[in-house]
């Protein structure tokens, strides 16, 4: 899916994939790729923002960690988190049966 | 090989200078982010100049950080697609061209995500309306089956965007032509504004962009109609996957094979290259083409020299096959050289179908 496509709805999947544990950023990248089955190709970069902006509202934490001699920030789901995520997947789920009903109805 | 900077020290480069607005302490944890990403994903078998290319221009990750002693105008997000860029001039403190858009009346109380998709929808909805026949006759005398739905909005002072209050301010649709044998492929963008609680279509703008991924999210009919699908090809194609990739790219008659993660050496008057293609499909690809640009700087912007695409007629799943180019000898001045390949009625991008590789041939 092209990139442009999946903006909007990068904060939500970036909890989706932290829910299953903790990870760094290119592991989150990747797991996201592989989970969709190639079909969310992000800009990789963009990922780092949207974490920024979740541990800032709350919903994950941060610290860091070494790895081969460098340091990588680890990120995970805080409890604020895990209900935010709950709330935007029945939002959605309600917006998809919407849509779906609509374009079923038109097509 | 010579001593020059890798990419990723480039890219580090870049953004030191980019996130400057952000203040010492968010802007190293955010270089060290980036460092060690590119590193993982080059452990993780990926060269560096593709892991670099990968993590995408250091503008675009500014302009999603919070925002924090940062300016107006570098809140401003870049707008890949170009289409949109030109569509109608807004008011407004800010101009977000998201290629979805918002609806006015429900921006408050529904989610960012909801609002573009709701948005898209309304502009599909000021497609098909009478007063839009003329367009829907261009969509039939053009030929187009598939078109890109956008649309651009305005925001206020909020901060993220999910947060702050949007206001539609244009849309646009992109018809896409039959496709051709080469890496641009042909569209028509008809713009529209906003009028009343509506859009109003009111010119086009003929444009010819690289489409090796599909940005297709909606269907033409014969009426020339649009229906939102989100389907991302044409049904004619295999639900299969499919695709070409690049192998390698071999240079001049010394056959110096590039290297993706450094810079190669080439000799000033190096005037060929051949460039190995791969079926990384699982269906044979009836028609693909490949082409190879040169660039001038290391941000392949603008190329200084464009092959003709070559047209392979058939490739086998798993096969290879070689592709000769002559090219304009290199001089001092080229320092990027790009592959391309893509199946011309269907491309999944099952694999690295757009390479780039550092030269240095001064």
């Amino acid at each position: 899916m092209h990139p442009e496509a999946l903006r909007g709805h990068v904060d939500t999947m970036v909890l989706a994939a932290l829910r299953s544990g903790p990870a760094h950023g290119y592991a989150l990248v990747a797991g996201l790729a592989e989970q969709s089955g190639g079909v969310f190709e992000l800009g990789e970069g963009t990922v780092y923002p949207s974490l920024h902006r979740l541990e800032r509202d709350g919903l994950i934490e941060s610290r860091w960690v070494k790895h081969s001699g460098r340091r990588r920030r680890i990120y995970e789901l805080t409890r604020a988190g895990e209900v935010a995520l709950g709330d935007r997947q029945r939002d959605w789920l309600l917006f998809a049966r919407g849509m779906n009903a609509l374009l079923e109805g038109s097509g | 090989m010579n001593g020059s900077r890798s990419a990723l020290e480039r890219l580090l480069s870049d953004m030191r200078r980019e996130l400057r607005p952000l203040g010492g302490r968010a802007r190293r944890r955010v270089l060290e982010e980036v460092r060690d990403h590119v590193l993982s994903a080059v452990e993780a078998g990926l060269d560096e100049a593709e892991a670099v290319a990968r993590v995408g221009q250091p503008r675009v990750v500014l302009a999603g950080l919070p925002a924090r002693r940062r300016t107006h105008r570098a809140a401003v997000v870049a707008v890949p697609v170009a289409f949109l860029a030109l569509a109608a001039p807004v008011s407004g403190p800010l101009v977000q061209n998201l290629g979805a858009g918002a609806t006015v009346s429900q921006a408050s109380t529904l989610g960012f995500a909801q609002q573009q998709l709701l948005a898209r929808e309304r502009c599909v909805q000021a497609w098909n309306a009478p007063a839009s026949g003329r367009w829907r006759a261009l969509a039939r005398r053009s030929g187009a089956v598939r078109a890109y739905v956008g649309v651009g909005y305005v925001t206020g002072r909020g901060w993220p965007i999910s947060k702050a209050r949007l206001r539609v301010a244009s849309c646009g649709v992109n018809l896409k032509l039959a496709r051709v044998a080469s890496p641009y492929q042909p569209s028509i963008s008809v713009f529209a504004r906003k009028a009343r609680n509506s859009f109003g279509f009111y010119r086009t703008l003929r444009v010819h962009s690289r489409s090796a991924s599909a940005t297709e999210n909606a269907r033409v009919d014969a009426s020339g109609r649009l229906t939102l699908s989100m389907h991302p090809l044409p049904p004619i194609c295999p639900r299969e996957r499919i695709g070409s990739g690049i192998q390698s790219v071999v240079a001049g008659p010394q056959r110096k094979v590039l290297a993706r993660g450094s810079e190669t050496s080439l000799g000033r008057r190096v005037h060929s290259f051949v460039v190995a293609i791969r079926n990384d499909g699982k269906v044979a690809i009836q028609g693909a083409i490949a082409s190879l640009e040169l660039y001038p700087s290391a941000d392949a912007h603008r190329p200084s020299w464009r092959s003709k695409p070559v047209t392979i007629s058939r490739l086998q799943p798993g096969e290879l096959i070689a592709v000769p180019f002559a090219t304009p000898a290199l001089g001092n001045t080229t320092r990027l050289v790009r592959a391309t390949t893509a199946a011309i009625a269907c491309e999944t991008r099952v694999g690295d179908n757009s390479r780039l590789y550092p030269i240095n041939s001064s």
